[in-house]
C-alpha cells in the first residue's frame, strides 16, 4: 500500500466516523432497534468501488471498532461487526456480478447488514423471537440502500473525475 | 435520477426483499390477545400473568429496567440504557409481541397459554 493511499484511507475513515456520529444525532425514525440510514456506508461504498474489497473491509473493521469505543459500547462493536462483515461480503460478491448496479449492491448490503445484526442479537439474547424484526429491517434496508446507493453513485462519479488514479 | 444505471438485478433485489418482508409479516400475523408475559434477563426466563397489575423492577449487572403490567398490557416504564428504544416502545398485549432492550439484554414477550406461537 502506498503512503498516498494510506493517507487517503485514513481521511476517509475519519469522515466515516463523523458520518456515523451525525447519523446518531438524527431522531430515531421508528422505535425499532437497527433502523437507520447507514450514512457511514457511503464511505465504505466509495472505498469498495475506488480502492478495492480488502481496503473496504479494513476501513469497515476500524470504523466499527472505533465507533464502538467512542459511542456505542462493546456490545455495539459486536453488533456492528456482525452487520459490517455480512454487508461487505455480500456487496463485494454482488459487485463482481455484472447483473447489479451500485443501487442493487447497496440495497443488498444494507439488508445483509440488518440481517447480520439480527443474527448477532439472537446470539447475544439467546432468543429467536427477535426475528420478528426482520420484515421491518428488510424494508428499511431497501430504503436506506437506495438512498446510500444513489449518494455513493454521485460521490464515486465526483471522485473518479477529480482523482482519476486515486 | 438521470444517468442512474439501474440494472435488472437491482429490481430483482428490491422485489425479493419486499416479497420476503411481506411473507414474514403475513406469517407472523396471527396475534390473538396474550394472557401472560415472559421476561428474559441474561437468558433467565420468568413468567408473569397479564391479569394482575404489577411493577417489576429488573436489576442486573447490565443495568436497571422497570417493567409495568397494567390493564392487560406490558410496557417498559424506565431503563438506564443509552438508546431508550425499549421505553419508547408502545405497550404490548398480543401473543408474540415483544419489547427488547438490547443494551441491557432484557427481553419481554407476550404469550398465550392457550395457543402456542408458531415459532416456538
Amino acid at each position: 500500500m502506498k503512503t498516498k493511499q494510506i493517507t487517503q484511507l485514513g481521511m476517509l475513515l475519519s469522515i466515516s466516523l463523523v458520518l456515523g456520529y451525525l447519523e446518531s444525532l438524527l431522531p430515531v425514525m421508528a422505535a425499532v432497534p437497527g433502523v437507520k440510514t447507514g450514512l457511514a456506508n457511503i464511505v465504505t461504498m466509495l472505498v469498495l468501488y475506488r480502492y478495492g474489497g480488502k481496503q473496504a473491509f479494513f476501513i469497515m473493521l476500524l470504523r466499527v471498532t472505533m465507533a464502538g469505543f467512542l459511542y456505542s459500547g462493546v456490545t455495539g462493536i459486536l453488533y456492528g461487526l456482525m452487520g459490517g462483515v455480512c454487508c461487505l461480503i455480500v456487496m463485494a460478491l454482488l459487485k463482481r456480478c455484472s447483473l447489479f448496479s451500485i443501487l442493487g449492491v447497496s440495497m443488498a448490503g444494507a439488508i445483509s447488514h440488518n440481517a447480520g445484526q439480527i443474527i448477532a442479537a439472537v446470539l447475544v439474547m439467546e432468543n429467536a423471537a427477535i426475528f420478528y424484526y426482520l420484515p421491518i429491517l428488510c424494508i428499511s434496508g431497501v430504503l436506506s440502500g437506495l438512498l446510500v446507493g444513489y449518494l455513493s453513485h454521485l460521490l464515486i462519479k465526483w471522485h473518479f473525475k477529480n482523482f482519476p488514479q486515486n | 435520477m438521470k444517468q442512474m444505471p439501474v440494472k435488472k438485478g437491482d429490481i430483482l433485489i428490491l422485489v425479493l426483499a419486499l416479497a420476503i418482508a411481506g411473507i414474514l409479516v403475513l406469517a407472523g400475523r396471527r396475534h390473538p390477545q396474550g394472557d401472560r408475559v415472559s421476561i428474559t434477563v441474561n437468558g433467565k426466563e420468568t413468567l408473569y400473568s397479564l391479569e394482575t397489575d404489577r411493577v417489576i423492577p429488573l436489576d442486573t449487572a447490565k443495568g436497571h429496567n422497570q417493567v409495568i403490567i397494567k390493564d392487560h398490557t406490558v410496557y417498559m416504564e424506565s431503563a438506564n440504557c443509552p438508546d431508550q428504544i425499549c421505553v419508547r416502545h408502545k405497550a404490548v398485549s398480543k401473543n408474540g409481541e415483544t419489547i427488547i432492550c438490547l443494551p441491557n439484554q432484557v427481553f419481554i414477550e407476550v404469550e398465550s397459554s392457550k395457543e402456542k406461537d408458531i415459532d416456538n
